[in-house]
């Protein structure tokens, strides 16, 4: 199955212009599935935490939407303890005019942003409403563990 | 259809789903967002929505989209799909391009009767009159050109024939096969090779000729000699290529030794002449003779009568002797004989032609003193003589002088007159040579 121009086109512009704190690299042997990084966000409680994460395009993208887990171990009420993510936009919110940067780059706004109204970890997003500072102080220390250099 | 575009076509241009410019784009009629139709189709099939605002769209709310921006991409300019083909050209004439003009196109051969699909340039170059259509033969049923068909027929296997002996009809397959059993052919006795002259149809020999043949009753026999006579010339082939061979090779040795003999001359000696000379006699006699008359090289035996010119023997010594005294004219002709250096032929060749060369060289050397003294010597005799010539001129002028003034005197006592008054008549002759030439 050749690959879609689209897909060609995105993964050179990912590699040659990247978003700030996002990496992105597909493997050589299969075009359609990414290496990604993401950098925490300042003033986030994963601040500082490098977080890595797959990224694999499906057959029917750009009309599916990709498929991200992250690898790095993250205590976030959205992120479940498989990887899994809790956001619209990567279920029935996808829209084929997205791309991998705009994914991506919704996945980093999670991580400032967390939802604990949505949550995938309900342990996690219970303790956020209960106690968000000591939450938030989990979170750091899962960051300084788990996804730091 | 993919198209390469030369350049970044303008971004206002690019499908959203696609990130192409615009295929056939339409345009949404609520949310004004363009894309192109396929892309738009296949988006509405996973999602009733618009791509862009997730704002409710079916296929009836699209709506050409505006003409401009319909010239803007088909005016954009793409490669040819050819990889090949250098042509550039807006998108919209790229079909015309590839279906008129393109030289890397595949088009099929406007000729009838050939189906064959090449590039478009090479249609010049195709010639087809070689591909002619293929017939099937009425009775085999095998595919075969119209001009192969008639040589075809004339040998097809199905074609029918019938035995020339038993008159049964037969397929030509078959043919050959039948020959060889059928009851009613002539066929010689199995014995014919070996003498039997009966011949008849091949019932009557299995029946009758075979039990009576009188060859077949010793057909062992015969067997076993055939054996032994093939294994006998195999044998004879084998020995006959074997004397070729050797043959050869007594010729090429024979060339090879008139060769050395030639370039060894008179140093060429086989061990033993005389029993060289008596081997050969024995083996020509046995070989052809033709090799023994086609010999062009004289027997050697002037060895002796050679020799005489070469004296057998003289040492080193000898030589420095005879050339350690060479002022001495006596000693020089006594040792004259010894003194041509020595050939000798007990050494090889390349001994004696290094002896040869040596004695060159030092009689050159004894030409050029001897030449050096002859010439001092000339010398010195030519000055000695040119003293002596000069010394008996002074003399006999002195005695001229002598006898001229014996005669002055005897003139004047003759005349009377007196001796000065001649004196001017000899005005160079100094007075003191005069007087010494008196004296003498």
């Amino acid at each position: 199955m050749a690959l879609p121009k689209r897909i060609i086109k995105e993964t050179e512009r990912l590699v040659a212009d990247p978003a700030p704190g996002i990496t992105a690299v597909p493997h050589d042997d299969n075009l359609r599935y990414f290496d990604v990084t993401i950098q925490g966000p300042d003033g986030s409680p994963f601040q500082q935490g490098i977080f890595k994460l797959e990224l694999f395009l499906p057959e029917e993208y750009p009309m599916a939407p990709p498929k991200v887990r992250f690898l790095t171990k993250i205590y976030h009420p959205n992120i479940d303890k498989l990887g899994r993510i809790c956001l619209d936009i990567l279920k029935d919110k996808w829209s084929p005019a997205l791309q991998i940067r705009t994914v991506l780059l919704s996945v980093q706004a999670l991580l400032s942003a967390p939802n604990p109204d949505d949550p995938l970890a309900t342990d996690v997003a219970k303790h956020y409403k209960e106690n968000e500072k000591d939450a938030q102080r989990v979170s750091r220390e899962w960051t300084q563990l788990y996804a730091s250099e | 259809m993919q198209y390469n575009y030369v350049g970044e076509p303008n971004p206002n241009l690019l499908c959203c789903i696609c990130r192409a410019p615009f295929l056939d784009p339409v345009t949404t009629r609520s949310c004004g967002h363009t894309f192109c139709r396929t892309c738009l189709v296949q988006a509405l099939d996973h999602a009733k929505q618009c791509p862009v605002d997730r704002s409710p769209l079916s296929l009836e709310d699209l709506t050409p989209t505006n003409p401009i921006i319909r010239a803007l991409v088909d005016e954009l300019i793409v490669e040819c799909i050819h990889t090949e083909c250098p042509q550039t050209t807006q998108r919209q004439l790229l079909t015309s391009h590839l279906l008129d003009s393109c030289p890397f196109s595949l088009v099929s051969c406007p000729t009838s009767q050939c189906d064959e699909t090449l590039h478009r340039k090479d249609l010049a170059k195709h010639d087809c009159t070689n591909v002619t259509k293929l017939v099937p033969c009425d009775l085999c049923g095998t595919e075969i050109s119209l001009d192969d068909l008639e040589l075809h027929v004339s040998e097809c296997q199905e074609d029918t024939t019938s035995c020339t002996a038993c008159s049964v009809s037969l397929t030509r397959a078959q043919a050959s096969s039948h020959s060889e059993t059928c009851p009613a052919t002539i066929v010689d006795c199995v014995q014919a090779p070996n003498g039997c002259s009966w011949n008849g149809p091949r019932s009557l020999f299995e029946s009758s000729h075979k039990s009576t043949c009188p060859y077949e009753a010793i057909a062992g026999f015969f067997a076993l000699n055939s054996t032994r006579h093939t294994q006998l010339e195999q044998e004879n082939n084998i020995l006959r290529y074997k004397m070729a061979t050797l043959e050869d090779t007594v010729h090429t040795l024979r060339r090879e030794l008139q060769s050395a003999k030639a370039a060894l001359g008179p140093w060429y000696r086989a061990d033993g002449v005389s029993g060289y000379s008596s081997d050969r006699q024995s083996t020509s006699s046995g070989l052809s003779s033709s090799i023994s008359t086609s010999d062009p090289t004289p027997p050697i035996q002037d060895y002796n009568a050679l020799a005489a010119y070469f004296p057998s023997e003289d040492t080193p010594s000898n030589r420095a002797a005879g050339f350690s005294s060479p002022s001495s004219q006596s000693s020089w002709e006594a040792s004259r004989t010894e003194r041509i250096a020595p050939l000798n032929l007990s050494t090889s060749l390349e001994g004696a032609l290094v002896g040869i060369r040596e004695s060159v060289v030092t009689l050159d050397s004894a030409l050029d003193s001897l030449g050096r003294r002859a010439d001092i010597a000339l010398a010195n005799e030519t000055m000695r003589l040119n003293e002596d010539v000069m010394s008996l001129r002074a003399n006999i002028h002195g005695l001229r002088m002598q006898v001229h003034t014996i005669m002055i005197e005897r003139n004047a006592q003759v005349t009377g007159r007196n001796p000065e008054m001649v004196d001017g008549a000899w005005p160079a002759l100094p007075t003191g040579r005069y007087y010494s030439g008196t004296k003498l």
